[in-house]
């Protein structure tokens, strides 16, 4: 515990020193930008299209820092801390739906041992689909890859498993590499080895989806194995419903 | 230690490129001026109602851009965005932490800024989909401040199982899932929807009344657009955020009574498509719709799903003609044909019948008491010089000889005639 507030401490540390390095950085381009104006007598002619143009930066510069503070994540949290607070998510749930109580000790949030949490009333029987996942790799030569596969519409009435391909230009978005057409819809678990094999998995998120033969129904992405997202609905209608299950922060209602 | 070393370097690193593509970082598909808030999100709304209207992908300066169902919804909040210069900010499907926005550089290339656009909105429709509309999108609560014209109606997959394909798995079936924009919510309550549909193409967008599915999984429903600031914010505190239509809306009490001695009282709930339905009009509802109104309105509905049917028929007969006799093939098959639409049709017919109270023993006895109502709607001219009034089409979706197969000729697709079905193989 006193490791994470010396460490929360050291980040907001940095955060402010990041800050007030950009803000030295925006005010020094700022008058980069104005004696340029000044010099050329162009592109910033009237002081509300100044107004605008340095707005558009300061956006510009903001939504950078959102994307660093998002891009990289800190997770301090240890496998037992993850594992107690999936603990006491999993008897949230177990009381909005009414569930029969379980012995479940120390277990890593991930599904199988959420439906340990559920066997007993929702039943043994159920059939696992996957809704869509994303597989990022950093090749040898140090390229980055993602790979998607969702269930996409191929009509009204249908709909099939497609495999996406992509790298990322300079501004790290994901550009399509085209797959032929074939390698889209075929067996996609095979193309998806083939492609995870040409480098290194950097990261792994996928949501699915369990139908038990109860009428229960358990939606859950997983983020690296382990659980995040979860939607667990029983026969009745109730809903409940918990955004990232290892977040110490109560994130899960009960509908 | 090495790991807080390994966040500074990280930090470091990316403070760098931040810095390093400050002058790069000007270039976007447009620039910011204004930033969104309640008055930009009333504008939008007006907007949507006045300006995002069926033709838009296809007349105008915005002619060309292809589009499914999610891909309209994107591309026509793109569009406001573009047009008032204000962020257009969405996550990144693929699992990227980096948002995908205007502020992008790839399209720099492109001077003319609506081709800049149009590439932007391509962009976006090859990565988006109705799975990628919760993340983008909250649900609201049911009333005229929420659900207006601009709002989400979205659901990311039909799922279709019953007990032995739960217990067995062999068909558990993924439907495509639907989105489409709130255009209008009149003063009775009606929500009338516009949108597109699968497979992506250039086309005209389409208007109705009938909502189609209840929302069960807090995924899906009536949706407002998250405005950049707010993928920071929780849920609980984004405007008019709330999850009662998947839990209180729609729920209907019985109260069943047994007189007498020992009598009882027993409520139990009800929620249905139905009674959502019913339940949401009337929260929207400045005033209650009378018996002709909504007879109207889904007549209404009916002649529109029929009208757009004409394009996709005559364009699957064309393309049976250069077969030469020959059968289209699965991909073909599921391309031209028209169950979904089909059954829709039929739906609304129902609805239509429901709303009017008339009296018969089945669908088809009711509808054919309604003709006068359909027969508002101008005729179907379903080839060059042939129309079939929507009253004759209707009957023929509701005894089933309207064919929704691809390989059957142009008369038997509308059921004008039931003569030389096809043998191909049906998908």
């Amino acid at each position: 515990m006193e490791a994470r507030v010396k460490n929360s401490n050291y980040l907001k540390t940095q955060k402010n020193l990041i800050i007030l390095i950009l803000g030295s950085c925006l005010i020094s381009y700022h008058v980069y930008q104005v004696n340029r104006s000044i010099a050329t007598n162009v592109e910033t002619e009237s002081p509300s299209q100044n107004l605008i143009a340095t707005k558009a930066i300061d956006n510009i510069v903001n939504e950078k820092i959102d994307n660093l503070e998002s891009n990289v994540e800190y997770d301090t949290r240890t496998s037992e801390q993850k594992s107690e607070i999936f603990q006491k998510k999993m008897n949230d749930m177990r009381i909005c739906l009414e569930l029969e109580k379980t012995n479940n000790e120390s277990l890593n949030p991930n599904f199988d041992n959420l439906y340990r949490f559920v066997m007993n009333d929702f039943g043994n029987s159920f059939h696992q689909t996957s809704e869509w996942s994303n597989t990022h790799l950093k090749l040898e030569n140090g390229e980055e890859r993602r790979i998607r596969i969702e269930v996409e519409a191929t009509s009204e009435q249908n709909a099939t498993k497609k495999l996406s391909y992509f790298g990322l230009d300079e501004d790290k978005l994901p550009i399509r590499i085209p797959v032929d057409r074939e390698l889209e819809t075929a067996s996609t678990d095979d193309v998806l080895k083939k492609l995870e094999s040409e480098g290194k998995i950097t990261f792994k998120e996928n949501a699915s989806r369990a139908y038990f033969a109860s009428g229960n129904q358990i939606y859950f992405t997983e983020k690296n194995g382990t659980l995040a997202d979860l939607e667990v609905q029983n026969k009745s209608g109730r809903i409940f419903k918990c955004n990232d299950v290892t977040q110490s922060e109560n994130l899960c209602r009960c509908l | 230690m090495g790991g807080t070393m390994n966040v500074m370097t990280t930090k470091s690193l990316a403070l760098i490129a931040v810095l390093g593509g400050l002058h790069s970082a000007q270039a976007a598909v447009w620039k910011d001026q204004n930033q969104w808030d309640a008055t930009w999100e009333e504008k939008y709304s007006n907007w949507v109602q006045s300006s995002f209207s069926e033709d838009i992908f296809t007349n105008g300066k915005y002619k060309g851009i292809p589009t499914d169902c999610a891909d309209a919804v994107y591309a026509g909040r793109a569009i406001f965005a573009f047009e008032n210069k204000l962020p257009f900010v969405i996550i990144d499907p693929t699992g990227g932490d980096i948002k995908i926005s205007n502020n992008m550089s790839r399209f720099d290339g492109t001077k003319d800024e609506i081709s800049r656009l149009k590439n932007f909105i391509n962009y976006i429709s090859d990565l988006v989909s109705t799975k990628s509309l919760p993340n983008d999108s909250y649900p609201v609560s049911i009333n005229r401040d929420n659900v207006r014209a601009g709002t989400i109606w979205s659901r990311p997959r039909i799922t279709s199982s019953n007990f032995f394909s739960r217990l067995f798995g062999g068909t558990v079936k993924e439907d495509p899932g639907h989105a489409e924009v709130v255009k209008n919510v009149d003063e009775t309550g009606a929500i009338y929807l516009i949108g597109s549909t699968v497979p992506q193409d250039v086309r005209k967008l389409i208007t109705t009344s009938s909502l189609v599915f209840m929302p069960v999984e807090t995924s899906t429903g009536l949706r407002n657009w998250m405005q950049p600031d707010f993928y920071r914010q929780k849920s609980e505190g984004l405007p008019g955020f709330s999850l009662e239509q998947f839990t209180t809306v729609g729920v209907q009490t019985n109260n069943y009574q047994h007189g007498g001695e020992g009598s009882y009282n027993n409520n139990s709930t009800t929620r249905n498509i139905s009674t959502w339905t019913s339940d949401v009009q009337t929260r929207l509802a400045l005033r209650a719709e009378n018996r002709e109104e909504a007879i109207r309105r889904q007549a209404a509905n009916v002649c529109t799903l029929a009208t757009a049917r004409i394009a996709l028929v005559r364009k699957a007969d064309k393309y049976r003609s250069q077969l030469n006799g020959a059968c289209m093939n699965a991909e073909d098959y599921d391309s031209y044909s028209t169950p979904s639409r089909d059954k829709r049709i039929a739906e609304t017919l129902d609805s239509m019948a429901a709303a009017s109270g008339v009296f018969g023993f089945t669908l088809s006895q009711k509808v054919g008491k309604l003709k006068n109502y359909l027969n508002e709607c101008p005729e179907l001219e379903v080839a060059d010089g042939k129309k079939v009034s929507l009253a004759d089409f209707s009957m023929s979706i509701l005894s089933s000889s309207a064919s929704s197969n691809p390989n059957d000729l142009l008369d038997v697709r509308w059921g004008i005639s039931t003569d030389n079905k096809s043998t191909c193989p049906t998908y």
